[in-house]
C-alpha cells in the first residue's frame, strides 16, 4: 500500500528539479562537514582508546622536579623501584638514558631527515636519542627487538636508528654508514649505524626516538656534552598490570612516596586527560550538527512550501477523489524525507571523499567512518525530511479544495 | 425544452426512495454575522432521481458552486440536510467524507487538474495511490481508457494530450472508484463545441449504459438541452422561470 503512495512521492519531489538539486545541495554540505568532523573525531578518539589501552599500566619516572635532560636517577632504580608494596603488580622495568644533544651536535645533518638544522629546539625533540639495556628494553618489546635491518649495537659508539630517518632521504643517516658527532663544534666522535628498527606505520612513530644505543655510548655523550659527567640513568619507565588508569594512579601513589623523591607520571592518565580537547571538539561538532539540522530543514521547508504553494489545485483533486488528509501529509512528508535522505547521502560521500583526500594527502589513517556515523547520517537525513516536511504537509493536507478550485 | 426540478416538499422527499439525493431546506452562508454576509444557499430542498443526467445551471454567483460543492462532500452546509445515497452528509466527519468522496464519487472539473508527472493511466489510477494497486485496478484503468477512446495514450504524460483528451483522462479518473454519482463542474468550459459535444456525450453513454448519476454544472444550455432535467438557480433559491 505504501508502496505505490513512496512512488509517487519519488516522483513529485523532482518536479521542480532545480529547486531539489539547490536543496539536496545544501543539506550535503551540512552534512560533508559534519561527517569529515564526526569521522576525525572517532578517529581521534580511537587513537586515543588504543593509545590509553596499549599505556594503561605504564609510568614514567624522572628526578623529582628536575628536567628529564638533566634528571639523574639512581644506577640501582629498577631495584628502588620493585621495593613497592605492589611489586608484585609490575611486569617489567626498564632504565634509559635520554642523549639530548645528540642531533645538534651531528654533522652535516640537513633538513632532509625531515627535521629541522642542527642547532634548532625542533631537532633535540623531534630526533629523540636514548639509551638503554637490551634485556630491560626486551621486557617492554621495545625498539631493541624490531630491527629490520642489520644487527643490534655491541660496541661503544655504535647506534640503531628508526626508519623513518631512512625513509626521509638523508644523506648523512645511512645504514652502515659512520658519520661525526660534533662536540662543541671541536671534537667530534664516529658513530656507526649497524641497524634500522621498524617504528609503524602510524603517524604517532616520529614520537619514537630515532637512535638508539648502548647506556654507556649514551653516557659517554653525555658527559661530554653536559657542564656535569653523568653516570645515572635520565628516565625509567615501568609497566604495572594493571586494569585501568585508576589502578595505575594508585601505583604512581606508591612511587611516589619512594626515596629519593620521584617525579611520576602515569602515561595513560596523561593521555586521557586529552580527552577534554577531544570534549571540546564534540561540542563545537554539536554546534555546527545544529546548524546542518536548521538549515537544512529550512531548505526543505523553503523548498516544499515552495512546491505546495503551487500545487495547491492538485492536492484539492486528490481531495475530491478522496485522498484523506493523512494521506496528502504522508506524501508531502516522504517528498521531504527523500530530499533530506539523498541530501544526507550525497553529503556522506562527499564527507568520504574529503576524508579519502585528506588521508590520501597525509598518508596516513587517522580517520574512521564507523557504522553509527553512517547510522546518524541516515537519521539526520530522516530527520531533516521529516522536520521541513512538517510545515508543508499540514499546509497541503488542510487545503480546502473547493475553495482552491474556486479561486481559478 | 429540459424539465425543470422543482422545489420540494418534505414529505415528497420522505416519501421516495428512488432520490440518490435528497436536500431539505438547505443553507450556505459565507462570513455569517458579519457585513460581507453572502446566503449562498437559501433554504434549497428538491431531490434528484437515480440514474439521470442533471444541469445545474444559473448566473455567477447563484449558489450552483456552493451546491456543489456540498453535495459532492467538499463543504458544509450552515443549515439543512443533504441525503447522498442514503447518507445524510451534512452530519459526517472530514474523514468520513473523504470515504465517501472516495467510494461513492467522481468529479470531472473545468481544469482537468492532471498530475503533470503522472501518465494517463497513473492519473486514472490517482484516487487508488493510498491504498495500493493492484493489477486488476489497473485492468480496470485501462478498460476505462478504452472505454473512453484513450487505450493507446494510456502511457502519455498530459502535455502530451489534447484538451478533449485530457477531460477524457478526468472522467476515467472520476470512474476508477465506480462511483453513484459524477459531479462535472463546466465539464465542456475548456473544450471547443465538438470536443465538448464528445465529452457530453462519453457522459451520456456512461449515464446509460451504467446507471450512473450524473449532474453538470454549465452555463451552456446546449448542455442542458442534453441533460434529462435542470435545476435552475438564482440568488441561491432553485427557479422555475
Amino acid at each position: 500500500m505504501v508502496f505505490q503512495t513512496i512512488r509517487f512521492a519519488l516522483k513529485n519531489a523532482f518536479r521542480k528539479k532545480l529547486v531539489a538539486a539547490l536543496s539536496i545541495t545544501g543539506i550535503a554540505i551540512g552534512i560533508a562537514l559534519m561527517v569529515a568532523l564526526s569521522s576525525a573525531s572517532a578517529g581521534f578518539d580511537n587513537i586515543l582508546g588504543e593509545t590509553v589501552a596499549a599505556t594503561v599500566g605504564d609510568v614514567e619516572i624522572t628526578e623529582y622536579n628536575t628536567m628529564i635532560t638533566l634528571s639523574q636517577l639512581p644506577t640501582n632504580i629498577s631495584d628502588i623501584i620493585k621495593t613497592i608494596e605492589s611489586s608484585d603488580k609490575i611486569l617489567a622495568v626498564c632504565a634509559e638514558v635520554v642523549v639530548s644533544n645528540f642531533v645538534q651536535f651531528a654533522d652535516n645533518v640537513t633538513i632532509q631527515v625531515g627535521m629541522a638544522p642542527p642547532g634548532s629546539g625542533m631537532s633535540v625533540m623531534a630526533l629523540g636519542a636514548r639509551g638503554v639495556n637490551l634485556d630491560e628494553d626486551a621486557l617492554f618489546e621495545g625498539l631493541t627487538t624490531k630491527l629490520t635491518e642489520g644487527r643490534i649495537f655491541e660496541n661503544d659508539f655504535e647506534i640503531i636508528i628508526a626508519d623513518y630517518i631512512l625513509e626521509a632521504g638523508s644523506e648523512v643517516f645511512e645504514f652502515g654508514k659512520s658519520f661525526d658527532l660534533m662536540i662543541n663544534y671541536t671534537y667530534t666522535v664516529p658513530i656507526k649505524i649497524v641497524g634500522v628498527f621498524d617504528t609503524g606505520e602510524d603517524m604517532t612513530r616520529v614520537l619514537e626516538p630515532s637512535f638508539i644505543m648502548s647506556v654507556n655510548t649514551s653516557l659517554q655523550i653525555n658527559s661530554m656534552t653536559l657542564p656535569f659527567e653523568q653516570t645515572g640513568y635520565n628516565v625509567a619507565k615501568v609497566r604495572f598490570d594493571s586494569e585501568s588508569v585508576e589502578e595505575t594512579k594508585s601505583y604512581v601513589e606508591e612511587l611516589e612516596a619512594l626515596e629519593p623523591k620521584l617525579d611520576v607520571t602515569s602515561l595513560g592518565a596523561e593521555i586521557e586527560g586529552m580527552g577534554d580537547i577531544m570534549a571540546n571538539f564534540q561540542t563545537f561538532q554539536t554546534i555546527l550538527t545544529v546548524i546542518v539540522i536548521v538549515a537544512g530543514g529550512m531548505a526543505i521547508v523553503v523548498a516544499q512550501l515552495m512546491g505546495v504553494s503551487e500545487r495547491m489545485k492538485e492536492f484539492a483533486i486528490m481531495k475530491a477523489t478522496g485522498w484523506k488528509n493523512s494521506s496528502i501529509f504522508l506524501d508531502i512528508i516522504l517528498e521531504s524525507i527523500t530530499i533530506g535522505i539523498l541530501g544526507a547521502l550525497v553529503g556522506f560521500g562527499l564527507g568520504a571523499g574529503l576524508i579519502f583526500i585528506v588521508q590520501l594527502g597525509a598518508g596516513q589513517t587517522f580517520v574512521t567512518i564507523t557504522w553509527q556515523i553512517v547510522l546518524k547520517v541516515l537519521a539526520y537525513g530522516l530527520g531533516l525530511g521529516l522536520a521541513g516536511g512538517l510545515i508543508p504537509g499540514i499546509r497541503a493536507a488542510n487545503i480546502k479544495p473547493m475553495e482552491v478550485l474556486r479561486a481559478t | 425544452m429540459v424539465d425543470r426540478i422543482h422545489n420540494s416538499e418534505k414529505e415528497e422527499l420522505d416519501n421516495s426512495n428512488n432520490f440518490i439525493i435528497k436536500t431539505y431546506g438547505l443553507y450556505k452562508i459565507y462570513n455569517e454575522g458579519e457585513p460581507s454576509m453572502v446566503t449562498a444557499l437559501n433554504n434549497v430542498s428538491f431531490g434528484i432521481e437515480t440514474g439521470k443526467m442533471i444541469a445545474i445551471a444559473g448566473p455567477s454567483g447563484s449558489g450552483k458552486s456552493s451546491l456543489l460543492n456540498i453535495l459532492g462532500c467538499m463543504d458544509s452546509a450552515s443549515a439543512g440536510k443533504a441525503i447522498l445515497d442514503g447518507v445524510d452528509i451534512t452530519s459526517l466527519s472530514e474523514r468520513e467524507l473523504s470515504e465517501i468522496r472516495k467510494n461513492k464519487i467522481g468529479f470531472i472539473f473545468q481544469e482537468f487538474l492532471l498530475i503533470p508527472t503522472l501518465s494517463a493511466l497513473e492519473n486514472v489510477l490517482l484516487p487508488l495511490i493510498p491504498d495500493g494497486i493492484s493489477k486488476a485496478d489497473r485492468e480496470k484503468a485501462m478498460n476505462i481508457l478504452e472505454q473512453v477512446g484513450l487505450r493507446d495514450r494510456a502511457d502519455h504524460k498530459p502535455k502530451e494530450l489534447s484538451g478533449g483528451e485530457k477531460q477524457r483522462v478526468t472522467i476515467a479518473r472520476a470512474l476508477i472508484n465506480s462511483p453513484t454519482i459524477i459531479f462535472a463542474d463546466e465539464p465542456t468550459g475548456n473544450l471547443d463545441t465538438k470536443t465538448g459535444d464528445e465529452i457530453l456525450a462519453i457522459l451520456r453513454e456512461l449515464n446509460q449504459n451504467t446507471g450512473v448519476t450524473v449532474v453538470v454544472v454549465s452555463h451552456d444550455p446546449l448542455v442542458w438541452e442534453k441533460t434529462d432535467l435542470l435545476l435552475h438557480l438564482i440568488d441561491g433559491q432553485i427557479s422555475y422561470a
